[in-house]
């Protein structure tokens, strides 16, 4: 079985170098050219960086507010903009409560990040395990693991 | 009522779920049907007439035809179509002889001696009635705009001529228009379309003007900050919490 995989993000791991944000951007323009990235780093003048891109929210404000049927999940739980379908209303960047949709003028539609349907490049560029591509499963194995570890940090209470 | 029907497209043996519209079923096959008004987000309308087909003989809309029929045979080409096409193209050119994307269509269908007519009394707008823009609206709830009047007095108009009250200034009618005939002006404080004034309502953290406050008003959305500023707003959240954030998707 193949199993699921999600988009997984560790901000403490993030180098700023951009990688991320270059080849995404690479992929609805023939060049490298960050404007239109759906993946996007928040650099903090106190020190840290935090790459952030759509959350594929369970609940989605855009999606409630696509009148069009555009915004559309896909069987992987995805949600991705039919572009053809888009009259640019803009009502999901208007709702979207963490910024992650934009409206891209020479596209003539929405633009979200959709994982690059199955192989993100965010993913396959990131040179320090910020941005990875993982099995459920090993993210489950890894929050059990920081939770004996922080267990045995604390002692032998239990 | 069958789940396939199956015919033929300018000859081709087409296939295509029952009620399929006739311009799903060319597009599909790589047949180019030029249109106007269809959009793919919007109920079909067949107000522009320029997907004109030949369907046994008789001219149809084909982005509101469904193929119903065994055996259909249509005609995206032929001679009929040409000269219907033609007809309504020259017609379109009497109301916006400047629009770009018809001068360019004229060009292509050399054929339909598309020109404008300089006896033609009607108003040169640039407006083709195709009724896009208020198709698009009414998806908004707000149906600001719609098609009023008859004959040659119909037009785009908000109720009784006067600035939309329900416009929410989101500008998605002028970014449908075929022939963009649709005037804004948005000087990145204030927004004027359908001779109404909107304010842009300003970020609190940044003061970027992005949404007027109709539009975050019919929304309902409580924060004005800016897309950006949201997202800052977030990263500082999650870096504050030092935390791994899974991307739910089952990709």
């Amino acid at each position: 079985m193949k199993l699921a995989k999600t988009l997984q993000l560790s901000p403490s791991r993030c180098i700023g170098c951009l990688n991320c944000v270059l080849a995404c951007s690479s992929r609805d323009w023939a060049d490298h050219y960050p404007a239109p990235s759906k993946i996007n780093l928040v650099f903090f003048k106190d020190g840290g960086q935090v790459p952030i891109t759509c959350f594929q929210c369970d609940n989605a404000p855009c999606l409630g507010v696509c009148r069009t049927g555009a915004l559309e999940r896909a069987g992987s739980g995805v949600l991705k903009v039919d572009p053809t379908r888009c009259v640019g209303c803009r009502a999901c960047v208007a709702v979207c409560p963490f910024g992650n949709i934009s409206y891209s003028l020479a596209g003539k539609a929405a633009t979200k990040c959709d994982q690059c349907e199955g192989s993100p490049r965010c993913a396959l560029s990131c040179p320090s395990g910020a941005i990875r591509y993982v099995e459920d499963e090993d993210i489950i194995r890894e929050r059990r693991e920081a939770f004996a570890r922080s267990l045995k940090a604390a002692g032998d209470l239990l | 009522m069958p789940e396939w029907v199956k015919g033929s497209i300018d000859g081709i043996p087409a296939k295509a779920p029952y009620g399929t519209s006739l311009l799903h079923a060319a597009r599909a096959l790589g047949i180019d049907i030029p249109t106007l008004c269809h959009h793919e987000g919007l109920p079909p309308d067949g107000n522009c007439r320029l997907c004109l087909c030949e369907v046994s003989g008789k001219l149809v809309a084909s982005c509101m035809f469904p193929l119903r029929d065994q055996g259909f045979a249509a005609l995206t080409g032929s001679a009929k179509v040409m000269d219907a096409r033609g007809f309504v193209l020259y017609l379109m050119l009497n109301r916006a002889p400047k629009s770009p994307r018809l001068i360019r269509l004229a060009h292509d269908y050399e054929a339909y001696g598309a020109r404008v007519d300089p006896r033609f009394p009607l108003d040169r707008d640039g407006c083709v009635r195709c009724g896009r823009c208020a198709r698009v609206c009414s998806l908004q709830a707000s149906e600001a705009i719609d098609l009023a009047g008859r004959g040659p007095g119909r037009a785009v108009l908000a109720p009784f001529g006067r600035p939309p009250e329900d416009c929410l200034g989101c500008l998605a009618c002028a970014l449908n228009c075929p022939t963009g005939r649709i005037a804004f002006q948005d000087d990145g404080a204030t927004r004027r379309v359908w001779d109404r004034d909107f304010a842009l309502v300003p970020c609190p953290a940044c003061g970027e003007r992005r949404f007027t406050k109709e539009q975050l008003g019919h929304l309902g959305v409580e924060s004005a900050l800016c897309p950006e500023c949201r997202r800052r707003a977030m990263a500082r959240e999650i870096l504050a919490a030092d935390s791994v954030i899974s991307y739910k998707a089952r990709g």
